[in-house]
């Protein structure tokens, strides 16, 4: 039997369902002993506005929206410098054991705290000071995440016109639908028939009229556009958007799943090509402990702790709920980074001799690619010069439309474009608002002086500031050091938030022996990984001043982090008890 | 109503007395009704009969009555209170009787009260209404009460309004929402009409405008009683000026317990037209002596 | 076999719903905070906020007993500002 990708499909849903019901069930039985019978938050607090029972699909749908973004994708991307293989290795075995973990024990922690969050969980089983250190990396990764995403949007932009039109047009498509859904109020059904109609539309007239503009002119535009986005009522642009874009996602996923597994292509991509691929700022980059940082969504991410204890924990109907939307929704997200691996494994190869030419004016020899090791200095190089930093996904899952279905690849190939796009976009604007409110958090903390005060903590100052530093970053940075740097300060947020489980787990559920290990031993590997790659980070890419700051001081709270939780962990006997 | 009659001022300047005499003036126009509501009540003592919170007739045309503002206060908050026991039996998260006590002593209750009392006043059936205000500060508060709840109304409906636009536009996708609060059903209204909240607050505004629009219109008029002494001078003039910024306009001062000019008198009556009245022997009581002031009072 | 049709259904029910919840929710976001907004001002002279004269509070009282349950409730979560603003998280 050739590996193909239905192969490779299958054996990803494989592990998936059966460590589920294997590995998942265990921890739901004798971990967190979820018992339908006790009243969740959503019952207990019912206040009809937070605090709603879902059902589970529902529930399951939306916080699998959330979690999922452009991030699952662009990671996969990069990572297959080390070859599919290892880059699987980690969005499957990573996902099941520490990921997937993560996220359910996160929800669940949540859950018997009456929905708080993990952040305010983590200040009372470990200390105020974690709290607070929580609270420092998010800072990093807000600023972190627009930088590495406004990269993407511009190299999907340069690199593929027709996608930077269709962006356009999906706006205005989204402005449309928002009016006819929340002005007009015309209903769902007829104005979701009018925006998914015009987004057909904006994907075609993307081809007909692509839109070529310079990288420095779309960063300017984006900045224009992440000012305005974000000051306006969110009914107007961002709700809209939001919407569409669980339609792209859903239908992405499953058209995509589909046509794989259809295609039953094989795979020319390395399995394996060296240990420290060239990956991060040009450097070696050892396998371990980089990986975590380059694949964060898709495999483990801090921030989902954030998104399951913050909302998803208020509306869980049912104890039982909680692994299928906690650790199931993390599986599915892990989906889709397979998916991502699955396309670039089967088409990656023949899309870079497509660009032969290129690659040969940049020094790159495709022919050579076949060799694993060349692969493995050369690909990031290769992948950059050619289709950009996700290009070389959305060209692949065009081919596999192709194949699959009988489209011209430019269809997938703008479809998949315009789909990592608008999310990120959506993202730009979430991340504005949110660092406003951060920002005149820290100006209130630092300035004294009550007119400078109120000029910082004025709304266009702080959406200006965050703005501007993170566009500037990300025309000033190297991309490829950047993306690391964000996954670095989320990795550590599931580090805090796999200790705070972990814990938990220990001193309050008073969980005894092998058992809490599943749980303990995951999130001191998640430290220790993390730990060690700021450590290579600091030492063996050197990155520029900003960053090279921002590493230094998670470093620092790192190391501050494991004393609190040995501290923990001595004290045994719990601060608070739950409620 | 013809016309109504405020008589503001310190208290002691005399404003009972003179309101009093002109009330006996204007008795033989129309038919009069002069209502203290000033808490250290003397109106009953200036005519020489008891008086209660009822009109009572002192001649064929003139009515007169104290109003007691605390107790006004008192049935306010009683009412309100009932309003909300009526409402609120299925939430026990309100320890009702500690949460009264403080009611009581919510500021503005009392100007409110009086407001009120204003407005009943001016809807009675009467051609003259002549009022005799409580001091100076509780007056121009509860003068300058509409003005200022009508900014907090603006704000509250605009706010409400577009509270009610985003659960309309969600009820529009989502269908009615039914949402229980402890054991009990709790409608959550989605347009202006069916939320009382938005009729309560258009009720107040409709309210608080016309008696705004009353109180700086041609049918009421503001005296201020003041007298020849230096901190009824200061008291004065910043009634004045803070009544005029909220657009009522003093149009007489009279200057009571007159004795002779000099500089008091003389910045006085560049606030605006004076009257002088004398100052007696002894206090004027009694409806022979007030029929003096009023023949002076008359000219108003 | 019917169980497992009507289990589809539902499942595919399910995701109508999600994607009905998903269209509506940074709105229900936005009216969440409307209403505690109103709320404060009504109500805020009890932690030290200009409010309304007090006759207004009070007569709107009647109306506004779940407002005031949801705003114990937040007053008591004050210190989980995350557990807040968490909705606005989409990476």
């Amino acid at each position: 039997m050739a590996l193909t990708t239905s192969v490779i499909i299958g054996l990803g849903l494989l592990i998936y369902v059966v460590l589920y019901l294997t590995y998942g069930k265990k921890l739901e039985r004798e971990i967190v002993k979820a018992d339908s019978s006790r009243e969740t938050p959503a019952k207990k607090l019912y206040d009809g506005v937070d605090f709603v029972p879902a059902e589970r699909p529902v529930l399951f749908g939306h916080h699998f929206a959330s979690i999922a973004g452009a991030a699952p994708i662009v990671g996969p991307v990069l990572a297959m410098a080390w070859g599919w293989l290892m880059s699987l290795a980690w969005i499957w075995l990573g996902n099941v054991l520490i990921g997937a973990v993560h996220d359910y024990l996160s929800l669940m922690a949540s859950v018997r705290y009456d929905g708080r969050s993990i952040q305010w969980i983590s200040g009372k089983v470990m200390s105020r000071r974690t709290s607070l250190t929580f609270q420092v990396f998010i800072y990093f990764v807000l600023i972190l995440v627009v930088a590495a995403f406004a990269a993407v949007i511009t190299s999907i932009f340069v690199k593929t016109p027709q996608v930077a039109t269709a962006s356009i047009l999906f706006i205005l498509s989204a402005l449309v639908v928002g009016y006819l859904m929340y002005r007009v109020r015309i209903g769902m059904t007829p104005a979701t028939a009018v925006g998914l109609a015009m987004l057909v539309v904006s994907i075609w007239l993307g081809f007909q009229y692509p839109l070529s503009l310079s990288a420095n002119q779309w960063y300017g535009i984006l900045f224009m556009y992440i000012i305005i986005a974000a000051s306006l009522p969110v009914w107007i642009l961002l709700q809209p958007r939001d919407y569409l874009n669980a339609w792209l996602l859903w239908f992405g996923l499953l058209a995509g799943g589909l046509a794989f597994i259809i295609v039953n292509k094989e795979i020319t991509w390395p399995a394996y090509t060296m240990f420290s691929a060239t990956v991060v700022g040009g450097k070696p980059s050892p396998f371990w402990p980089v990986i975590p940082l380059v694949i964060a969504c898709g495999s483990l991410s801090g921030f989902h702790s954030i998104v399951a204890s913050g909302t998803t924990s208020k509306q869980l109907a049912n104890e039982l709920h909680g692994l299928t939307i906690g650790y199931g929704g993390m599986l599915t997200e892990g989906f889709l980074s397979t998916l991502v691996v699955t396309s670039i494994a089967a088409y990656g190869m023949s899309l870079l001799s497509q660009a032969a030419s290129k690659l040969a004016g940049a020094g790159i020899e495709v022919a050579r690619l076949t060799d694993p090791t060349y692969m493995g200095t050369t690909y990031v190089a290769a992948m950059l010069n050619s289709f950009g930093k996700v290009g070389i996904f959305a060209q692949s899952y065009g081919m596999g439309w192709h194949d699959a279905f009988g489209v011209d690849v430019t269809v997938g190939a703008v479809f998949a474009g315009l789909w990592v796009s608008a999310f990120a976009l959506t993202t730009l604007d979430t991340t504005n608002r949110l660092a406003r409110f951060t920002w005149s958090e820290l100006v209130e903390e630092l300035v004294s002086d009550g007119a400078t005060k109120s000029a910082l903590t004025n709304r266009w100052v702080a959406s200006v500031v965050a703005a501007t530093i993170g566009i500037g970053l990300a025309m000033t940075g190297n991309w490829t050091i950047i993306w690391p740097a964000f996954g670095g300060a989320n990795q550590m947020l599931a580090a805090i938030a796999l200790m705070t489980a972990g814990l938990w787990v220990r001193n309050i559920l008073k969980v005894k022996g092998i058992m809490r290990h599943l749980v303990i031993v995951p999130a001191l590997f998640l430290w220790v990984t993390v730990t060690l790659a700021y450590i290579w980070f600091i030492v063996v890419v050197t990155p520029s001043p900003p960053v090279l700051a921002v590493v230094t001081i998670e470093l620092l709270l790192a190391l501050m982090l494991i004393y609190e939780f040995a501290v923990a962990v001595k004290r045994e006997t719990p601060e608070v008890v739950p409620s | 109503m013809e016309n109504g009659y405020i008589f503001i001022g310190k208290g002691g300047v005399g404003k009972t007395t003179c309101s009093a005499a002109m009330a006996l003036g204007l008795a033989q126009k129309g038919k009069t009704l002069i209502a203290s509501l000033d808490p250290a009540h003397n109106l009953g003592d200036v005519y020489g009969v008891r008086l209660s919170g009822t009109p009572k007739k002192i001649n064929q045309s003139l009515y007169a009555m104290e109003v007691d503002i605390d107790e006004l206060a008192r049935k306010y908050i009683e009412r309100t209170v009932n309003r909300i026991k009526d409402m609120y039996t299925y939430l026990k998260v309100l320890n009702l009787d500690k949460y009264v006590e403080s009611l009581k002593y919510s500021p503005g209750i009392e100007e409110y009260s009086i407001l009120e009392a204003l407005i009943d006043l001016f809807s009675a059936n009467y051609d003259y209404v002549i009022l005799d205000m409580p001091p100076t500060g509780l007056t121009v508060k509860t003068l300058t009460l509409p003005y200022t709840t009508l900014i907090w109304i603006e704000k509250l409906i605009r706010l409400r309004k577009d509270i009610l636009s985003r659960r309309m536009t969600i009820e529009s996708i989502t269908g009615k929402k039914c949402v229980v609060i402890d054991g009990k059903e709790v409608e959550i209204p989605v347009s202006e009409e069916e939320d009382p909240i938005f009729r309560e607050l258009k009720q107040k505004k409709e309210k608080m405008e016309f008696i705004k629009n009353f109180l700086t219109g041609d049918k009421c008029s503001f005296i201020l009683v003041t007298n020849p002494e230096a901190l009824s001078l200061f008291e004065g003039e910043r009634a004045i000026k803070t009544l005029k910024n909220f657009g009522i306009n003093v149009s007489k001062i009279i200057i009571n317990k007159f004795v002779e000019h000099n500089d008091v008198t003389k910045k006085i009556s560049q606030l605006g037209s004076t009257l002088k009245i004398p100052l007696f022997d002894r206090e004027p009581r009694g409806m022979d002596e007030l029929t003096k002031i009023f023949q002076l009072v008359e000219v108003l | 076999m019917i169980k497992l049709l009507n289990n589809i259904l539902k499942f595919f029910k399910g995701i109508q719903e999600g994607f009905k919840g998903k269209s509506i929710e940074y709105i229900r976001i936005e009216e969440r905070e409307l209403e505690n907004v109103f709320s404060l001002l009504l109500f805020g002279s009890y932690i030290g906020l200009p409010s309304p004269p007090a006759f207004l509070s009070l007569e709107l009282l009647p109306y506004v007993a779940r407002e005031l349950y949801i705003l114990g409730i937040a007053a008591e979560r004050s210190d989980d500002p995350l557990g807040q603003i968490a909705e606005f998280f989409e990476l």
